[in-house]
């Protein structure tokens, strides 16, 4: 730079123009509006609903715990619980106080119980056709003592009256109703006692003062037993109730066979830009990654899980994957072409007398946005292996990795032409753009999952993923090496076949 | 060279498509970049043109503005880049002959300090495409001869020719200023 440079430079060194206007009018008219990121919103609900639903699914563990904890003190208690107050010599008229009776339920824990409950309920016609509301306070002051009966303090606190309290009964009813869950096996069993001991009692009593107690009118103890048939599994919910641990005989952790597993998984796309070669001239490479964005990817599939009993499996299915982006370019030199007939009049003394006409294209000058969602899709077979572990009631884990074998790429779409630097559209992938691979080959894929049994051999399971694509898209004589790598959210649904 | 806080707010502001923050972003740098649109324009409405250009161009790539280097160079350089694509499209003459006689130095400092910028931005405009393309980018914003011959995609010496005679040119029409000022 020499010296009249220099003078010149400093002479206008931070001179501002004055500018027009109106001029900003026109530059805001031409701004795009602000879009607002549908893509971020898809992910924060995507990440929204993952966190609940393993807190759903932590909060039912939870609650599995609590309920067992429950059951385990209640099972403590039992013997109190249970205490049934035989009739006394004053209250009885003169029945023999001391009963060989074992009236405490917490000692009946035999299956004889059983069949004994059930010839005794035979013999004193305790059907549930027969309930019906009879007054029986006179006759019923032998026995007109309150078993009470607490199974769950947080849940219920009944008490059972035997003769008179025909609502408590009912309340009982409810009780039976519930469905068979380690929560009311407790109670299930404890009513099974009752009614045996109340059983034995009324013999005992008939044999002991048939004057006094007359058992015909006894209806009010026929209420409905609890569903006590052969395939109820006494052996296990005694062991349920007796042992430290209680055994939930619903679930069962021995998962081994084929399962058939169904997926959708929300993603998101990192892609790597590198050069195929020299740097171009015009840093082609910064060019693209400025014209497109990463959009919301997904992938989706089903797998064949074959599962061995130590936990260790192999999957393989189909698999899709939809890799989205966005290409924005703005061509502020856009010129549009429009056709004008120029006609041209001869006039003379007022009249026409000739006319030319005249076609001319004109260029008119002006922005070009051009838009594209470009698809890169990807079919795959993938050879997967997984592990389970950590069985805690119906929740486990299980990690599962492996390759992924590409069947076919495709791609539709646009992005700037290498030479001229113009949207060109690259789904048919010829011409002097051509770019991009028909195979990716293999792609690696993680993913660790939380699983939660449904039960009927049914399980979801939320799967966060990785995978990365080892080739890549592109061809060799492409300008640019275009890879991916993608993260994930997996939901799916097993069952076992 | 960092940018001011509130510059860096503004530029936040902008990214999230607020209007305020991008009509003040316009209006403060409207008046620098308007004299480097005039600088490479023929005119003062081919000038508006590329102002407005640029403009829409600087909020279009706002996005890939790494705050990392001064804002200043970033918006200047898309100016710049929006004139040479502008002078691209036109036919450059490169070659004019008859001022390689004029002696280098011949215009005292005096006479450019008379002017007021708005004649000189004037003078400049006046130049040829392909002088003016050269002589703004090697004098006033400092790119070297090889920077210029890759971004005009001519040879090394045609840049250094083109900005002889654009300073040749230039020192005649400032010579003759002051004749007639005389």
């Amino acid at each position: 730079m020499n010296k009249f440079d220099k003078n010149i430079k400093d002479k206008l060194k931070g001179y501002s123009s004055p500018v027009n206007k109106d001029l900003w009018g026109k530059i805001s008219a031409n701004l795009p509006i602000q879009e607002q990121s549908t893509f971020k919103h898809w992910w924060l609900a995507m990440f929204s609903i993952a966190i609940v639903a393993v807190g759903f699914a932590w909060y039912l563990s939870w609650n599995h715990n609590i309920i067992q904890s429950n059951i385990l003190k209640e099972d403590q208690k039992t013997a109190d619980l249970y205490e049934f107050d035989s009739p006394t010599t004053e209250e009885s008229g003169g029945v023999k106080n001391d009963t060989d009776l074992e009236l405490s339920a917490s000692s009946k824990t035999t299956i004889e119980q059983k069949a004994a409950a059930s010839n005794m309920l035979q013999k004193l016609d305790l059907s549930n056709s027969n309930r019906t509301k009879t007054d029986v306070t006179n006759k019923s002051k032998l026995i007109n003592k309150k078993v009470s009966l607490t199974t769950n303090a947080d849940v219920f606190n009944t008490n059972l009256n035997v003769i008179g309290n025909y609502n408590s009964l009912d309340d009982q009813r409810e009780i039976f109703d519930l469905k068979t869950t380690e929560k009311n096996v407790a109670s299930l069993y404890e009513q099974y006692n009752t009614i045996v001991n109340k059983a034995k009692n009324l013999e005992f009593l008939k044999n002991n003062d048939q004057e006094r107690l007359d058992l015909e009118e006894i209806d009010v103890l026929t209420y409905e037993i609890p569903q006590l048939n052969d395939d109820t599994n006494f052996e296990e919910l005694l062991q349920s109730m007796s042992g430290k641990r209680l055994i939930c005989p619903s679930f069962s952790n021995a998962r081994f066979g084929v399962f058939i597993e169904g997926y959708y998984s929300n993603e998101i796309s990192m892609r790597e830009l590198s050069y195929n070669g020299p740097i171009s001239e015009v840093d082609y490479l910064n060019v693209r990654n400025q014209t497109e964005n990463s959009n919301y990817s997904y992938s989706a599939g089903m797998r064949l899980s074959f599962l061995l009993p130590m936990g260790f499996g192999a999957k393989t299915g189909v698999n899709y994957s939809q890799i989205n982006e966005t290409f924005k370019y703005v061509d502020p030199n856009s010129n549009r072409t429009q056709t004008v007939i120029i006609k041209e009049y001869i006039w003379e003394n007022g009249v026409v007398t000739d006319s030319s006409e005249m076609t001319k294209q004109v260029s008119i000058p002006g922005s070009l946005n051009v838009v594209s969602q470009n698809k890169y899709k990807i079919l795959d077979i993938p050879l997967l292996f997984t592990y389970e572990w950590g069985y805690k009631k119906r929740m486990y884990y299980s990690v599962t990795a492996g390759p992924m074998f590409n069947l076919k790429f495709a791609q539709k779409g646009k992005f700037l032409n290498p030479e001229t630097l113009t949207p060109v559209d690259f789904t048919t992938n010829t011409g002097d753009y051509k770019a991009f691979n028909t195979n990716i080959g293999t792609s690696i894929y993680l993913g660790f999952a939380l699983n939660y049994q449904l039960g009927h051999g049914t399980d979801i399971f939320v799967e966060p993923n990785l995978r990365h694509y080892l080739n890549k898209t592109t061809l060799n004589s492409y300008l640019l090496n275009q890879k991916y790598t993608t993260i994930g959210i997996g939901f799916g649904v097993k069952h076992k076949i | 060279m960092a940018n001011s806080p509130n510059l860096n707010q503004i530029i936040d502001l902008c990214l999230r498509g607020d209007q305020k923050a991008q009509e003040q972003l316009f209006h403060t740098y409207s008046g620098i970049m308007f004299s480097i649109c005039r600088r490479y324009t023929n005119n003062i409405h081919e000038a508006e043109d590329m102002l407005q250009e640029g403009f829409i161009r600087v909020f279009g790539y706002l996005k890939t503005y790494e705050n990392s280097g001064s804002f200043n160079g970033w918006i200047k350089k898309i100016f710049i880049n929006t004139a040479l694509r502008s002078i691209s499209k036109k036919s450059i003459t490169h070659e004019i002959n008859g001022y390689e006689h004029l002696p280098d130095e011949a215009v005292e400092p005096e006479i450019i300090s008379r002017l007021s910028e708005e004649q000189l931005l004037e003078l400049i405009s006046e130049l040829p495409e392909g002088y003016k393309a050269v002589f703004n980018l090697y004098a006033l914003e400092g790119y070297s001869h090889k920077e210029i011959a890759d971004m005009l995609g001519m040879q090394e010496s045609t840049s250094r020719s083109q900005l002889v005679k654009a300073r040749r040119m230039l020192q005649e029409k400032l010579l003759n200023l002051q004749k007639i000022a005389v």
